[in-house]
């Protein structure tokens, strides 16, 4: 179970469901283009329909990758880069201020996050299915080529190739006589053959069997079994709209009306090939079931034809009704883009610059009941927090991003969770500040972190030594240590209990200012406790009060990387590594509201 | 059920029929490859057909003659009968036959041949 969670939250997923979802509408629009097409082409060609169709098929085929493409160009992991800071979703208490950490969200909303999956699965389970019926097919055609088979009679067979080269064939086909098939049937596309059911050669009229073998010929000629593969493909991969099905059943029946032109072309007389048509249908064994089913008779209708009679409707699906079943389609489809897109807002926020003589300590708090207030906040700290940003991945921020602070009060849909709120402060920003920015990937100096040849010294969690603790309320400094929280004190320790690596390497990610990557493979949980003297290494601690530590001094405690070292038995590489930015493009100080 | 015991001549023509499955006695002479002419091997099958060694059809307006005693089915047979009956159906949409799926009902062929021999006779054409 735990795998299959761990490869339905992957970034992929999120983009697969959504491809799924878009192709709703695109379906819909080609079957609906497809539909005003063929009503134009009525009186042309079977042929002229039949490539519209085929068309159409490629299109929607490629409607589902071109989406992948263009939605992967255009928005550069629209979720913030998981490879480099871990998802934390604890918050992180360093004494003064409370900084608690966003959870890296996708600019979707969380509903997002817990739809598509099931899209995908429901899809993936789907397809498979097709996929198993598509080979297990696969598998039985191939057999119906060699089991209960034997070479037609020479004389035959030199008739066949006669009539072969007779509408175009090079290659020599072969014809078999088949105790499985029930009417002629082409088997295979790459070196396919002709069967004939047993019996037929001796005991139907040698020109109707002619007639039949040469619209078999023609399925060969015009490459239809590529055509079919490829609508079978489309069936299995696309099984959930209506739209491929209708389109493939439609491309099937005018696939036969083109053999059948070829077959009357090649003989000069429709008479004997409806004959022979009708001869064939007289010799399958009729179910009970076929005989009462009112299928409307394709057969009539495909004789009809051949007569010269009009065209009745083809199928149940007119074109009216594919275009009100297209509008319907995309009306749905865009009714879920509408709500997956739409970023969450405060109904009622105030953003003003925090009072001369009011207090000086800064801090923000998220709060379950979609609240949000920040006291003295400044601009960086928003922004880290809205969006799960550690401060050396903003670029281009104002002179005044860590200097002027802002006392905000917002209130939204009290049903709102915390990372909801988040989502908010987004919109916030974006309206009040005119927030705009871009991702970029740039190379920055970054950490690995690794073993020890030593090996780790981390102590395993004893029971009982921390409590669990709510992660929607904020950290009071001084209260028992909650577990899976790591604290950081500014003057150089770091404790926790009941830690995970990911946890670790967010708090050391955010000390040292720079990102940290996880090669340690520790999977299990431990205690910490670190301490070390602030340097220019720990750049993301804020500068002490009071006299600090230093880390020259032989009997004070190491620097922070030394402290890694010797106390916890893992070591942080210096390398530089792609790291996801945002770009400042504009901000600017909310106006008086 | 009494299994009648077949001659040597009638164990030739069944191998053929295992081998080949159902067949026309065309197709089973030419198999034997015998000096005897075809209406011996016709009157050796039609006998056969009397002591129910063979089964006798009509497929297309000409008989077919399947064997009724059963070889021991090789493994290969038995696992393709089995897939033929699993996928047999999805197999249809992979080949092209002449016809569609659906059989046509002994009414619609009525009405068909009677449309045909209208327009032959519209045509003037001697079929």
């Amino acid at each position: 179970m735990n795998a299959i969670a761990l490869l339905f939250s992957q970034p992929w997923v999120e983009d697969l469901g959504r491809t799924l979802l878009h192709f709703l509408w695109q379906g819909a629009l080609i079957a609906a283009a497809y539909a005003a097409a063929r009503r134009m082409a009525r009186d042309s060609s079977a042929n002229v329909r039949y490539l519209l169709g085929c068309a159409a098929l490629i299109a929607m085929l490629a409607a589902p990758f071109v989406t992948w493409f263009v939605r992967s160009s255009s928005v550069p992991a629209a979720s913030v880069q998981r490879r480099v800071y871990p998802k934390a979703e604890w918050p992180v208490t360093l004494d003064g201020f409370l900084v608690p950490v966003a959870s890296s969200q996708s600019q979707s909303s969380v509903w997002a996050e817990r739809f598509l999956p099931s899209v995908v699965a429901i899809w993936m389970a789907g397809t498979l299915v097709f996929w198993i019926r598509l080979a297990g097919a696969w598998v039985v055609t191939a057999q119906m080529r060699s089991m209960l088979v034997r070479r037609a009679p020479p004389e035959w067979q030199s008739r066949f190739t006669e009539l072969g080269a007779c509408i175009g064939i090079s290659r020599p086909v072969r014809l078999l006589v088949s105790a499985i098939v029930q009417v002629p049937t082409v088997v295979g596309c790459l070196r396919p053959v002709v069967l004939i059911p047993v019996g037929a050669l001796a005991g139907l009229p040698a020109e109707h069997v002619e007639a039949l073998l040469i619209h078999e010929l023609a399925h060969i000629r015009r490459h239809d079994y590529l055509v079919n593969l490829l609508q079978s493909i489309a069936e299995a991969l696309l099984f959930y709209h209506p739209a491929v099905w209708w389109l493939s059943k439609n491309i099937r029946a005018e696939r036969e009306l083109c053999c059948d032109d070829i077959a009357v072309a090649a003989s000069g007389d429709v008479l004997t090939y409806a004959r022979a048509l009708v001869d064939l249908e007289g010799f399958r064994p009729v179910h009970v079931a076929a005989a009462l089913a009112a299928n409307g008779g394709s057969l009539a209708q495909r004789i009809g034809r051949l007569l010269g009679q009009a065209r009745p409707a083809t199928d149940a699906f007119s074109g009216a009704g594919v275009i009100s079943i297209a509008i319907l389609l995309v009306a749905s489809a865009w009714g879920i883009f509408a709500q997956t897109q739409a970023q969450p807002k405060f109904e009622v926020a105030s953003v003003k610059p925090a009072p001369a003589n009011g207090p000086t300590t800064r801090g923000l708090r998220p709060l379950s009941n979609g609240r949000f207030t920040a006291t003295n906040a400044h601009l960086m700290m928003l922004i880290m927090n809205a969006y799960g940003v550690q401060p050396y991945q903003i670029i281009g921020d104002p002179s005044w991003s860590k200097s002027d602070g802002f006392s905000i009060e917002a209130k939204g849909d009290p049903n709102a969770d915390r990372t909801q709120v988040l989502l908010m402060l987004r919109s916030l920003l974006e309206d009040r500040f005119q927030l705009r920015f871009h991702r970029e990937t740039k190379d920055l100096p970054e950490y690995v972190l690794t073993v020890t040849k030593g090996g780790a010294k981390l102590p395993q969690s004893k029971e009982g030594e921390c409590v669990n603790a709510d992660p929607n309320q904020p950290m009071m400094p001084g209260a028992a240590l909650p577990c899976g929280m790591p604290r950081i004190g500014f003057s150089g320790t770091l404790t926790g209990r009941k830690l995970s690596m990911a946890q670790l390497v967010q708090t050391l990610a955010m000390t040292l200012n720079r990102p940290v990557t996880d090669h340690t493979g520790i999977t299990q949980t431990f205690d910490v406790d670190l301490k070390f003297a602030p340097d220019e290494a720990t750049a993301g601690l804020p500068r002490p009060m009071g006299p600090a530590a230093d880390a020259s001094d032989p009997s004070g405690p190491p620097s922070i990387l030394i402290a890694i070292q010797e106390q916890l038995g893992l070591k942080l590489e210096s390398t530089k590594g792609p790291v996801e930015v945002m770009v400042i493009d504009h901000v600017e100080k909310p106006s008086e509201n | 059920m009494e299994t009648p015991i077949p001659t040597d001549a009638e164990l030739d023509i069944l191998a053929v029929l295992w081998r080949l499955g159902p067949a026309t006695v065309r197709e089973v002479h030419e198999e034997l490859r015998k000096d005897n002419g075809y209406t011996t091997t016709l009157k050796q099958m039609q006998l056969m057909t009397e002591k129910k060694l063979v089964k006798r059809s009509e497929r297309f307006r000409s008989h077919v003659y399947e064997a009724r005693l059963p070889r021991e089915q090789t493994q290969q047979q038995i696992a393709g009968d089995l897939l033929r009956r699993a996928f047999g159906g999805s197999a249809k949409s992979l080949v092209l036959g002449a016809l569609a799926a659906q059989p046509a009902s002994a009414e619609e062929l009525k009405d068909i041949r009677e449309m045909l021999d209208t327009f032959a006779r519209q045509k003037g054409a001697s079929r």
